[in-house]
């Protein structure tokens, strides 16, 4: 217990023990006696408040937990797993490449998903017509040592054509790759981000006949760099937007396939993401699909795709 | 227990090729549901001909599909992948010319199975015969 939870308990007893005082007996002790008919005035108010703080307490204390001794050896099992598996599947990997440049990252489907951040919509955290029990694609795990600490959450619904992202999209087909070959996604790294505000003002600006300034014209060619990339890996214009702003990486290829648990249902899926021209293998590779068999493997004896 | 043949992804399945916006997009099949191995032996104890499929994740229970003429297919319980065709077939003729006459009825009883399945199982299936028509000659005549 925590000392506030000890703190609730001395006063809990001490509401109780006053509650069955009788007050003649402290004619002798006016000082204490105020104190008891205090504590018998403010008795239902002291009771639920301090309820509430140890709710709280408890609740404060499970948000901001540690993961356990077992759960920190699981993912160092599985993050090794990963290292191994990304190292076969990008093979032409430079020695110096950052180890964010090019990715392997797990990620589970969930039926429901209770909270998102950062929000989807403006009006709700899953956005406009899903809702918790949409069906989420949510990140377990991930190669290397950073972006360890991914929120990302995709939707994966029912109506699958509405499926989010490579790895929504993954999840509905069983394969999905974008530009592996030659033709690679718009590279985004030196693009500016522009407000929702500004990006309005431009539009209209865009749309008219009126000579337009360089930075408008820059915006311009951005826009449709933006709207190419959003196009082709099925997420919204204004989630790229915002990955523009926090300065994150925006793929150049990406490529998501299914993982299943051990009786051959769908458990999740597995994308790999490369910021550089190294793309990752071809799913139907042999050296992929060995490599694949052998992850798939160790997940399952890791007990990962348990119910 | 006959070896397996080793399957080549690529040359059994196709992905589905287009372009988005300029950049390439290729769909296809889950790698878990392209077999990547095959191999056919006479079962002495159940007295037939079995054309085995192996996959990525191979745990699963299999069950008796609908039996047609002499095939029985048998399917993952949960995926519905194609694991094992089984030809009922006395072993003098399985040793026989006979075993090779067998291959269009087996062609036909995978064509029946996967127009009877949604997508993407029919796909699969598909895949499967692709698997088994590569490789007929030797799988019926090598065990």
């Amino acid at each position: 217990m925590t000392g506030l939870e000890w703190v609730g308990l001395v006063v809990l007893a001490w509401v109780g023990y006053c509650l069955d005082f009788d007050l003649d007996n402290l004619k002798d002790a006016p000082t204490l006696g105020w104190w008891v008919q205090l504590t018998k005035t403010w008795a239902a108010k002291t009771v639920i408040v301090t309820a509430l703080s140890v709710g709280l307490c408890r609740l404060v204390k499970w948000f901001v937990r540690e993961p356990s001794k077992e759960q920190k050896i699981l993912a160092r099992s599985v993050n090794a797993a990963l290292d191994t598996f990304r190292s076969v599947v990008y093979p032409k990997l430079p020695e110096q490449t950052p180890i964010d440049h090019n990715r392997v990252t797990v990620f589970v489907h969930n039926k429901s998903k209770w909270w998102i951040w950062p929000w989807k919509g403006y009006f709700t955290p899953w956005g406009l017509g899903r809702w918790p029990w949409s069906g989420w694609l949510e990140v377990v795990y991930r190669s290397g040592h950073v972006t360890q600490l991914a929120t990302t959450v995709y939707l994966a619904p029912d109506d699958a054509a509405q499926a989010e992202g490579v790895a929504g999209q993954a999840w509905r087909c069983g394969s999905f790759c974008v530009g592996l070959g030659d033709k690679k996604l718009p590279d985004l790294s030196q693009a500016k981000y522009v407000d929702p505000l500004n990006r309005f003002v431009y539009d209209i600006f865009l749309a008219s006949t009126v000579p337009k300034s360089p930075e408008i014209e820059a915006y311009g060619s951005t826009r449709k760099q933006v709207a190419d990339y959003a196009k082709a890996t099925c997420i919204s214009t204004a989630l790229l937007w915002r990955r523009i702003k926090r300065k994150k990486h925006c793929p150049l290829s990406m490529v998501g396939v299914h993982l299943k648990n051990r009786r051959g249902d769908l458990w999740g899926v597995v994308v790999m993401d490369s910021c550089n021209s190294v793309a990752c293998l071809d799913p139907k590779d042999k050296s992929f699909r060995a490599a694949l068999r052998e992850l798939i493997a160790t997940i399952h004896d890791l007990g990962i795709t348990d119910e | 227990m006959a070896k397996w043949i080793e399957l080549d992804a690529s040359t059994i399945s196709d992905d589905e090729r287009s372009e988005v916006s300029g950049v390439e997009i290729r769909v296809g099949l889950s790698p878990f549901d392209i077999p990547d191995g095959v191999r056919g032996y006479y079962d002495d104890q159940r007295q037939r001909f079995v054309i085995e499929f192996r996959y990525i994740g191979n745990h699963e229970e299999k069950v008796a599909g609908p039996k047609d003429g002499h095939i029985t297919i048998m399917v993952g319980k949960t995926s519905g992948r194609l694991y094992e065709i089984h030809v009922d077939i006395d072993k003098v003729s399985s040793q026989g010319i006979k075993l090779t006459l067998l291959k269009p009825e087996v062609d036909k009883a995978l064509d029946r199975l996967a127009d009877q399945a949604s997508e993407p199982k029919k796909r699969s299936y598909q895949v499967a015969r692709a698997a088994f028509t590569e490789n007929a000659q030797e799988l019926l005549t090598s065990h």
